[in-house]
C-alpha cells in the first residue's frame, strides 16, 4: 500500500468517525430536547429536572466572552483608566445596561 | 452569536482599550459630565443626527478620553467591529490629544439616575431563554438575556420562614404576595429577543408563591419553593420598531416557580437562592423582535444569588419605574 492509499483509508476513516461523532451528538441533543420538554409539562419537578431547566437556561462557560473583561461601569471612571493607562476608551453603548438587560 | 462572543473581539480590546459599558437610554439624558462625553462623542460616530427612524445612539465607540472620537459601529457582525477596532488603532497614531482631563473637581452626577443599592439589601441575577420547542426542532435557544434583581432587606426576610429558629423540617410559609408581584412585574419579562417593557401592576393576574423546609442544620434551613405567575397585558404602544406592524397585540406569560434557598439563621440572610420560573410566553412589545413569534412557546427565567459587591450592582432595568413600590 503506497502513501496515498493509507492518506486516503485515514482520510475514509476519519470521516466516518466525524459521521458517527455528529449522529451521536444530535441524538443526544434531542434526547436532551425530549427530556427538557417532559420536564416543563410536569407539575413538580424533581430535582434532577430542576437542574436540567436551570442549566439549559444559563450561559455556559462559552457563551458570552465578554464576561471574561472587568467592564468599567461609569464612564468618568473610564476615562480616568484611560488617562492612567494611556489608552482610548472603548464603549460600549446600548439601549438597557450592556452588564443587565439590553 | 453575538459580536462579545468573539474571541479576537475580547482579545482585542483588552489589549488596546479601556473597556466601559453604558447604557445610553440614561447617557443621552444625563445632565451631568458623563451625559456631556457620551453627547459629545455620540455625535461624531455613526448615528450623529439621527432621528429616524429612532434617535438611538446604540452602538460601540472608541473615543480618547478628552472626548475625540478615533471609531464608532453598530452592527452584529464580529469581522466588521473588529474592522472598527483596528481603524480606531491607526486612527489614534495620528491624533494629538487635547491634553489630559481635569478629573479633580467633585463629579455631580444628575440625580436622576443615582440609585442607591438599599441597605443589607439582596442581588439576584436574572437569565432568561427559549427552550427547545418540540414543534420545531431547529428553533434557535441560542439568545439570552439578563438582569438584575434588587430586593430590600425587608423583602429579603420575608423570603425565609418566619420564625426560623424553631422552624422544622415540613413548615410551610406563604411568600408575601407583593414580592412574587414585584418580581413578576419587574422580572418575568421575556427579554430574549430584545427588551420588553415592565408589566403593567394590573396586568399581573396570578402571583403566587409559597415555600416549605426541607432541612434544618444548627445554623441553616434548607427550603423549598413552589409557585406561579401569570400575566397577560393588551399592549397599545405605538408600532413595533422592527417591521412597523401596529403594536396593539396581546402579551404575556404563564409560569410556574419552582425553587431552592439556604438561610442562615445567624446571618439572617441567604447564602443560597435558586429559582426557576419556567412555562409559555407569547405575544411581541414595540422594540423587541418577537413580531414573527407570536404564539405560545416555551421558555425559562432563572434568579440566582450574586454577592453584593460594587461589581454586581449593575442597576435593574426599570429601577427608575417606580421600582421599591
Amino acid at each position: 500500500m503506497d502513501s496515498g492509499s493509507i492518506s486516503r483509508s485515514v482520510s475514509s476513516c476519519a470521516i466516518v468517525w466525524l459521521t458517527v461523532l455528529v449522529n451521536v451528538c444530535a441524538a443526544q441533543s434531542a434526547s436532551d430536547n425530549a427530556s427538557i420538554n417532559s420536564a416543563l409539562k410536569s407539575k413538580g419537578l424533581s430535582t434532577k429536572q430542576f437542574e436540567q431547566l436551570t442549566n439549559f437556561i444559563r450561559p455556559s462557560n462559552t457563551e458570552d466572552k465578554w464576561r471574561q473583561t472587568d467592564w468599567i461601569p461609569s464612564i468618568r471612571g473610564g476615562r480616568k483608566m484611560g488617562v492612567a493607562k494611556n489608552k482610548p476608551l472603548f464603549i460600549w453603548a446600548m439601549n438597557g445596561d450592556p452588564l443587565g438587560c439590553v | 452569536m453575538s459580536v462579545f462572543s468573539d474571541q479576537r473581539i475580547i482579545d482585542f480590546i483588552g489589549t488596546n482599550f479601556i473597556p466601559v459599558a453604558t447604557d445610553i437610554n440614561k447617557s443621552v439624558h444625563r445632565r451631568d459630565e458623563d451625559g456631556d462625553f457620551f453627547r459629545k462623542i455620540a455625535e461624531q460616530g455613526h448615528y450623529a443626527g439621527r432621528t429616524k427612524p429612532t434617535n438611538t445612539r446604540q452602538g460601540l465607540y472608541v473615543a480618547l478620553a478628552d472626548g475625540q472620537l478615533l471609531a464608532s459601529i453598530n452592527s452584529n457582525s464580529a469581522d466588521s467591529v473588529l474592522a472598527m477596532m483596528r481603524e480606531a488603532v491607526v486612527n489614534l497614531k495620528k491624533t494629538r490629544t487635547a491634553g489630559s482631563p481635569d478629573f479633580k473637581h467633585p463629579f455631580t452626577p444628575d440625580r436622576r439616575y443615582a440609585f442607591p443599592f438599599p441597605a443589607d439589601g439582596m442581588i439576584l441575577r436574572v437569565t432568561c431563554r427559549d427552550f427547545p420547542r418540540p414543534k420545531d426542532p431547529k428553533h434557535e435557544t441560542w439568545r439570552h438575556n439578563f438582569d438584575n434583581v434588587w430586593l430590600t432587606k425587608k423583602e429579603k426576610r420575608s423570603l425565609a420562614p418566619p420564625e426560623p429558629k424553631t422552624a422544622k423540617v415540613g413548615d410551610r410559609y406563604k411568600i408575601p404576595s407583593t414580592v412574587v408581584a414585584r418580581i413578576a412585574k419587574f422580572h418575568l419579562i421575556d427579554h430574549v429577543r430584545g427588551e420588553a417593557p415592565a408589566w403593567q401592576p394590573e396586568s399581573v393576574r396570578i402571583a403566587g408563591a409559597k415555600a416549605k423546609v426541607v432541612g434544618v442544620s444548627r445554623n441553616s434551613l434548607n427550603l423549598q419553593l413552589t409557585g406561579r405567575v401569570k400575566v397577560v397585558e393588551s399592549l397599545n404602544r405605538g408600532t413595533n420598531s422592527a417591521n412597523g406592524a401596529a403594536g396593539d397585540s396581546e402579551l404575556g406569560v404563564d409560569l410556574r416557580l419552582a425553587g431552592k434557598m439556604k438561610w442562615s439563621i445567624d446571618r439572617e440572610t441567604f447564602t443560597a437562592f435558586d429559582w426557576l420560573a419556567y412555562g409559555d410566553r407569547w405575544g411581541t412589545a414595540p422594540y423587541n423582535f418577537r413580531h414573527d413569534d407570536l404564539e405560545n412557546n416555551p421558555f425559562g427565567i432563572t434568579l440566582n444569588l450574586l454577592p453584593t459587591i460594587p461589581a454586581n450592582m449593575t442597576e435593574p432595568k426599570y429601577l427608575s419605574h417606580y421600582y421599591f413600590k
